[in-house]
This record gives C-alpha cells, sequence and structure tokens, in this order.
C-alpha cells in the first residue's frame, strides 16, 4: 500500500518533470515494418525489436504496413510526431531510388535517419541448362541470338540491366515478374535466360539448381570470390541494399543517438549475426544515421546518373 | 527407408504433437472468425514459434495452416461471411443448406471433404513431391495464360442466370483489379496518389466488404422481424442434420475430383485456391446427376469447394520444399518461417534435411487427423451459432470484420476499401448480379494479365516459339469450344 503511494507520487512528480530530464523512453515505442509479416525482413525487424526492447526497458510494438517496397510505411512514418515513439523500419532503395520514378510524393529529405542495420545481396541467375557459365558467356551467347530474355522483380533491377543492354548493345527482352518466387519459377523452369534474385539463389546454387552469373552488390558474396560484381566487371553500377531504420523528419538528436546506439549494440547479438549470415544471408553491416543519409545521397545520385543514361 | 521411418517417429513426440494440436485450434478459431482468414492466422503464429524447435514450430504452422483451411468454412457456411475469396464458392451450397435448416450436416460435409481433399494431396505430396515438381516447371507463362483463359472459360458457368451480368461482374472485377502498379513499366495506375493503392486493392479487404458485409447488412435489415418460426425451423433440425458416413460415401466421386483439381492446381505455383475451389463447383456442376440442385444447399457443392480448396494447400508445398517457390501467401508465410528454422529448401532438402522433410510430413498426417478430431468436437459448439438471433449476432460479426481488416491489412485505408466494397457488394446483391464473378474477375485477372504479357514479351523477338508450347496450344484451342459447349447447355446446368 505505502509502496503504490510513493510510486504514484512518483509518477506524478515525473509527469510535470518530463521535459527538463525525461529518460527516452517512457513509453512503448511503435515500430512500422515495410514489408509483410513472416518474410526476411520482418523476421530481421522482429529479432532487432526483441533485443531493443530489453536494452530499453520498453516494450517495441511492431506493426506491419507492407506495400510499394516501403513506400506505405515511408508515408504513415513521415506523418507521424517526431518524438521518437514511432519509427520505421524499410530499405535503402526505399530512399534513394523510389522517389526517382517519380512517383511517391517524398524524398530522402523528408526522414531522419537512425541507422542501417544489416546489407542485402542480390545476385542475377541463370538456369542450369543456359548456353553459358559466366557473365562473359552470357554476353556472347545474347549477340549471337540478338536478345536475351531477363525475368525483372524491381524496377531498379529493370533499370540496371536495361543499362546494361545499352552498354553492351544487345537487345534485352524484360520479363516483369511479381515477387521473388515468379523470378525463380522462371528461371528454374527455363523459360528466361537470366533472372533477377534476392540471396534465396545462393543456396539453390549451392544445391547445383541453378548458376549464379554476377553479384549486383558492391560488396560482392564473400563465400563465392568466384561471382563477379557488376561494379568489377566495369559498368561502375550495383544495388545497394541495406535495411534501414528512420523516423519523422526533425527527431531531436539526442532521441536519434539514443536508437542508435540501442541498435548498434542489437546487431552485435549472436541471435541477430546467426539470421542475418546463415538464414538470410545478407552480410553485416552497421551505419549511424548520419552515415545513413549521406549513404543514401550518394546512391540516388547514382541512380539518377543511370536513369538519365538509359533515357538518353 | 529405414531413416524414413524413423525420422517419422522422431516426429511422434509430445511436443510435436501438442504444438500441431495447439496449431489447429488456432487455425480453426481464427479461420472461423469473420473477418480473420488462414493466411492471417499464420502470421500471427509465427512469432509465437521463434522459441520452439524447428519440428515442434513447424508442426504447430501446418497445424494452423490446415485448421484454418476448415475454419474458414465454418463462417462461410454458417454466416455466409466468407474471409477469403475461395471460401465464397463454399457459401454458394453451405449457406443455404444451414439456413434450411440442417447447419451440422453442412459443416460436416466440409470437414469431411476438407480432410479427405487435404489426405489425397498429402498423399501426393509425399510420394511424389521431386517429380512432380520438376514436371510443374515446365509450366511457363505461356502455359499457365492458357490453363487461365480455359478455366476463366469453365467457371462462366457459374455467371447464374444472366450471362450478360455475369460477364460484367467479372469485366468489373478484372477492371478493379488493375488498380496498382504496372507490373511492366512501374506506372501507377488508377492509384490516384496513394501510396496504399501501388500494390492494388487489398484483397482481403475487398473480399469481406463485397461478400460479408452486404450479407450482414441484409439480416441486419430483418433486425426483430426474424421471426420465431424461423428459429423453430431450426430447432426441428435435429433429426435428420446429421450426415452419416454412408452418405458421406456417395459424394466420394465429387471429393475426389475436387481434390485431384486442387492438387493439378497447387503444384502449379501462382494459381492458388479460389482457381481450384470454383473450377472444381463447375466441374461438379457439369457432371452432376442432379445439377439443378447446386447452389440451393446441396451437400455436393460444399464437397467440391472444400476438397478442392483443402487439397491445394498440401500440394502447394511440392514447389515450395523442392524449389522454395511459394505458390500462394500462406506457403510465403511457411517460407519465412523455414528461413527462420534454417530449413533452406531446395532441390537437395529431402538428403539435406531428412528427419525434418520427413517429420515435416508426419506432423501433416498428424495434422489432418486432428482436424477431424477437434472439427467434429466443435461442430455441436459451431451450429449453435446459427440459433443466435441475427439481432445478436450479426453486430459481432461487423465489428469482427472491421478489427480483422483493420489489424491485418495495416490500417484504416483497409477498413474504408471495405465498407466502400460493401456498398458495391449490396447493390450487386439487390440487382442480381453475381457477386461470385466479380471475385473470380478480382482474384484472376491479375494472374490472367501478368502470364499473357510475359507471354508476349516472351515471344516477341521470335514468335515462332509458340510452336514449342503445343500444350498451351491445345487448350487455347479448346476454349472456345468448351465455350460453345457451355453456352449450349445452359439450360440444363443454371440454377434458374
Amino acid at each position: 500500500m505505502k509502496h503504490s503511494k510513493i510510486l504514484a507520487l512518483a509518477a506524478a512528480t515525473m509527469a510535470f518533470a518530463v521535459p527538463a530530464w525525461a529518460d527516452f523512453p517512457e513509453k512503448p515505442i511503435n515500430l512500422v515494418v515495410g514489408f509483410r509479416a513472416g518474410g526476411g525482413s520482418d523476421t530481421a525487424a522482429r529479432i532487432l525489436a526483441a533485443e531493443m526492447e530489453e536494452a530499453l526497458g520498453q516494450k517495441i510494438i511492431v506493426e506491419n504496413r507492407g506495400g510499394a517496397g516501403g513506400a506505405v510505411t515511408t508515408e504513415y512514418v513521415r506523418a507521424q510526431e517526431p518524438d521518437g515513439y514511432s519509427i520505421g523500419f524499410a530499405v535503402a532503395t526505399t530512399f534513394s531510388f523510389t522517389p526517382l520514378t517519380g512517383s511517391v510524393a517524398y524524398t530522402p529529405d523528408d526522414v531522419t535517419f537512425i541507422a542501417t542495420t544489416h546489407g542485402y545481396r542480390t545476385v542475377m541467375a541463370a538456369p542450369l541448362d543456359a548456353p553459358f557459365d559466366d557473365w562473359a558467356g552470357m554476353l556472347d551467347a545474347a549477340k549471337e541470338r540478338g536478345w536475351i530474355n531477363y525475368a525483372s522483380i524491381i524496377p531498379l533491377d529493370r533499370a540496371i540491366m536495361q543499362y546494361v543492354g545499352k552498354k553492351e548493345d544487345i537487345a534485352v527482352n524484360i520479363v516483369p515478374t511479381r515477387g521473388g518466387a515468379g523470378a525463380r519459377q522462371a528461371v528454374l523452369g527455363g523459360h528466361v535466360d537470366l533472372a533477377f534474385s534476392g540471396s534465396n539463389a545462393l543456396p539453390m546454387m549451392e544445391d547445383g539448381a541453378l548458376k549464379v552469373v554476377v553479384a549486383l552488390n558492391p560488396e560482392g558474396i564473400e563465400e563465392h570470390p568466384g561471382i563477379p560484381t557488376l561494379d568489377a566487371l566495369g559498368y561502375g553500377v550495383s544495388a545497394v541494399e541495406a535495411a534501414v531504420f528512420f523516423g519523422p523528419d526533425d527527431m531531436d538528436a539526442e532521441t536519434v543517438a539514443k536508437l542508435e546506439s540501442v541498435l548498434a549494440q542489437a546487431v552485435q547479438s549472436d541471435r541477430f549475426k546467426d539470421f542475418v549470415n546463415n538464414k538470410f544471408r545478407g552480410f553485416e553491416t552497421f551505419k549511424t544515421g548520419t552515415e545513413t543519409a549521406e549513404g543514401i545521397a550518394s546512391d540516388a545520385k547514382a541512380y539518377r546518373d543511370l536513369l538519365d543514361f538509359i533515357s538518353e | 527407408m529405414d531413416m524414413i521411418f524413423a525420422a517419422m517417429l522422431d516426429a511422434l513426440s509430445l511436443t510435436t504433437f501438442l504444438s500441431v494440436v495447439l496449431g489447429v485450434m488456432i487455425g480453426i478459431v481464427i479461420g472461423a472468425v469473420p473477418g480473420l482468414n488462414a493466411p492471417m492466422a499464420i502470421a500471427v503464429a509465427i512469432p509465437l514459434t521463434f522459441t520452439m524447435t524447428p519440428l515442434a514450430a513447424i508442426g504447430m504452422l501446418v497445424g494452423v495452416m490446415k485448421g484454418g483451411g476448415f475454419g474458414g468454412a465454418i463462417g462461410a457456411i454458417l454466416l455466409n461471411t466468407p474471409g477469403e475469396p475461395h471460401s465464397a464458392a463454399t457459401t454458394l451450397d453451405g449457406y443455404p443448406l444451414a439456413k434450411g435448416g440442417k447447419p451440422r450436416r453442412a459443416l460436416q460435409t466440409a470437414l469431411y471433404s476438407s480432410v479427405a481433399g487435404d489426405s489425397c494431396s498429402d498423399l501426393v505430396l509425399i510420394l511424389l513431391a521431386p517429380t512432380l515438381a520438376v514436371f510443374a516447371l515446365r509450366a511457363g507463362p505461356v502455359e499457365l495464360a492458357a490453363i487461365l483463359v480455359i478455366s476463366l472459360t469453365l467457371i462462366a458457368s457459374l455467371s447464374g442466370r444472366s450471362l450478360a451480368k455475369g460477364i460484367f461482374a467479372a469485366a468489373l472485377g478484372a477492371f478493379l483489379a488493375t488498380v496498382g502498379v504496372d507490373p511492366e513499366t512501374a506506372a501507377p495506375r488508377f492509384t490516384f496518389g496513394q501510396v496504399e493503392l501501388f500494390d492494388g486493392l487489398p484483397l482481403a479487404a475487398v473480399a469481406i466488404g463485397v461478400l460479408a458485409v452486404p450479407e450482414i447488412i441484409l439480416r441486419l435489415q430483418e433486425g426483430r422481424r426474424y421471426s420465431a418460426d424461423a428459429s423453430r425451423g431450426l430447432a426441428n433440425s435435429e433429426g435428420d442434420d446429421r450426415l452419416t458416413f454412408g452418405e458421406f460415401l456417395t459424394l466420394r466421386r465429387t471429393v475426389f475430383r475436387g481434390a485431384g483439381i486442387g492438387t493439378a492446381i497447387g503444384a502449379l505455383p501462382g494459381l492458388g485456391t479460389t482457381l481450384a475451389a470454383f473450377l472444381s463447383y463447375a466441374a461438379t456442376k457439369r457432371f452432376s446427376a442432379a445439377p439443378e440442385k447446386l447452389g440451393t444447399g446441396a451437400t455436393e457443392g460444399i464437397a467440391a469447394t472444400e476438397s478442392a480448396n483443402s487439397a491445394v494447400s498440401g500440394a502447394n508445398l511440392i514447389p515450395l520444399l523442392t524449389l522454395g517457390i511459394p505458390g500462394n501467401l500462406t506457403a510465403a508465410l511457411l517460407v519465412g518461417a523455414f528461413l527462420i528454422h534454417g530449413v533452406t529448401p531446395g532441390p537437395l532438402i529431402f538428403q539435406r534435411d531428412t528427419s525434418l522433410v520427413y517429420g515435416l510430413f508426419a506432423a501433416m498426417i498428424m495434422a489432418n487427423v486432428m482436424v477431424l478430431i477437434i472439427g467434429s468436437l466443435g461442430l455441436r459448439v459451431f451450429a449453435l451459432i446459427v440459433k443466435v438471433p441475427p439481432f445478436v449476432i450479426y453486430p459481432i460479426v461487423l465489428l469482427l470484420c472491421v478489427v480483422g481488416i483493420y489489424v491485418s491489412q495495416g490500417g484504416f485505408f483497409a477498413v474504408w476499401v471495405m465498407l466502400a466494397f460493401a456498398v458495391l457488394g449490396f447493390f450487386m446483391l439487390k440487382l442480381e448480379i453475381s457477386i461470385v464473378c466479380f471475385i473470380i474477375g478480382l482474384v484472376l485477372g491479375p494472374m490472367i494479365e501478368l502470364s499473357i504479357r510475359q507471354s508476349v514479351i516472351l515471344l516477341s523477338r521470335n514468335p515462332a516459339a509458340i510452336l514449342d508450347h503445343p500444350f498451351a496450344l491445345i487448350l487455347f484451342a479448346a476454349s472456345p469450344f468448351v465455350a460453345w459447349l457451355l453456352i449450349r447447355d445452359r439450360n440444363r446446368l443454371s440454377d434458374g
């Protein structure tokens, strides 16, 4: 009885003293995930949320608002109060590429970046019975026949392949597919010559079900050094994809710093590392909010040049 | 072989058993709640499995999937409030039968057909998965386009009394399905600047809005006029409300046909349960000895749709396990769960994760048995729902629809979509425009669009390559003939 009175008193005092010595966070934080529940991105976000909960001593309420590659969540989060209690989880290209397509109203300047927590790896895969084994072979085959069928998943991989087609003077027949499953089906069934894929093509390659001819992320595929990157092949383009935590514009610097440091700690947990390396098969990387913003700005510039080159 | 049995025996541990049972119960309950459905049940259950052993976790999710499949039929049959597009097919006969005073009979038919269809396709999965997967892969965009076109032709026989109204409804559905980002150019279509619409109209919200909400409004309109007569009618029903095993056996042809259609559709990724359920229903109508009874509460109709849509779920695991290609949303969620628990789908999965794969098969069989047992025990309780006066139950159902859509589709936007489509559904109901055709157009429209556009692009540089697709050519050529047959037989088949 006595205790509860003291607690009530303390709580009342704290309520008055909030602006002066409030220790963020003092209530649960909403984390809005830009992808549907149950996928690889969502799982990573939920593991990190569990780690953050422990470090912050507050509940993190994870909510999924999937759609348009994170754009739905971005629009939602940027309309919330910048008090740190509404934060979002999307990917780098949600900010570096999607605004360039002119279909969304936001730019990277309309949000506060908190941190980059891990990287995605993307590749181009070919059917097992394709008449080539590597990138050069693919180009030869394409030149000989005059065209190549390519299964695309997102506008960025489409743009990159168009760029390659223009540089190499080969006709690229771009077959749109819905999600990774459609592209996977097209390449395994041999209905296309080449397909964009996430890192889930790697275990398929290791099982001997398909060939991986090139990596699109600039880091390449560490465990398979034989797979070149597009960058290394001299094209000077790449798909930089990473998981990004962000909040509404004009967040308080201290709040951002707090979330940033908690995330920096969360990505070090064994559970998260195991998920990223062995299950998701992405790569470990951590960037602060400022570094994330800089990276996205330079990516956006590169993509702008890429799109200009295609439309010339 | 010894290894397989050892793995299966391993799976028969108490933990696995309990997690399967828990999964089945979660699935039945969430599936049965109007506004919620099986994929939502799985999304809810995945975080629960994070700390479990891989086999227990996957067993539980399989339980949820199978329980949800049957649970979905409960709302469709008892309240005419389907939670997923494919359940709309089950309402065609399920609801009239329940309303006619035989709710338990309707539920029993759904349960037995569902478990039978599921078991057949599981058997195919266990015995033939790797072979079938390779075969299914040969179906590319051209073949899928052909299958979809001929399926749509077959399903057209469900257009109700007026062919013109049926075509109108399907075209409207297909048109609304074009909302969203263009698959090829990524240009937004009919989105009016709403980012929420980029991935298309939220399907669950549209389906529940157009199918379930107008029904709720109609029942509420009756209000307290809901007379004592109706309840007396239900009370009288106890006598022959039960479906005997012998009676179920008379449905065996329908159930096997449904299971066959469901398994074939499920093995081909990207077609899905809605197509299977309606295709099986159309086929049953075609081959039934008494086609005029379908749509008025025939057990045959329920058996056709439930066996087919349940068979899809087992067969969906064929491309999923061996190729990592999920056939529908439920399967896509399972891939995510496999990933979390360190199981990588791929052609070597039977060698790499032997004990887990065969453990999964054992869990599937266990889940089928549990759905049968738990479902049978629950029948009595579920059937009581029809005894609750409509003015009590339907407001609750409406609330559940709103909450379910808000939670699962992420916010109020989807709730508004649901309500807007409720208005559309209400007028369609009043004007006797087939809502079923609308749903078919909505679900199949994007599939047909994508597969045809893919085919055109693939063949654009070399049109002669179409000759490499003889199967597709035969189906395309057969479509007009099938259409002619169906129009000729319309009088016999139409429910009027």
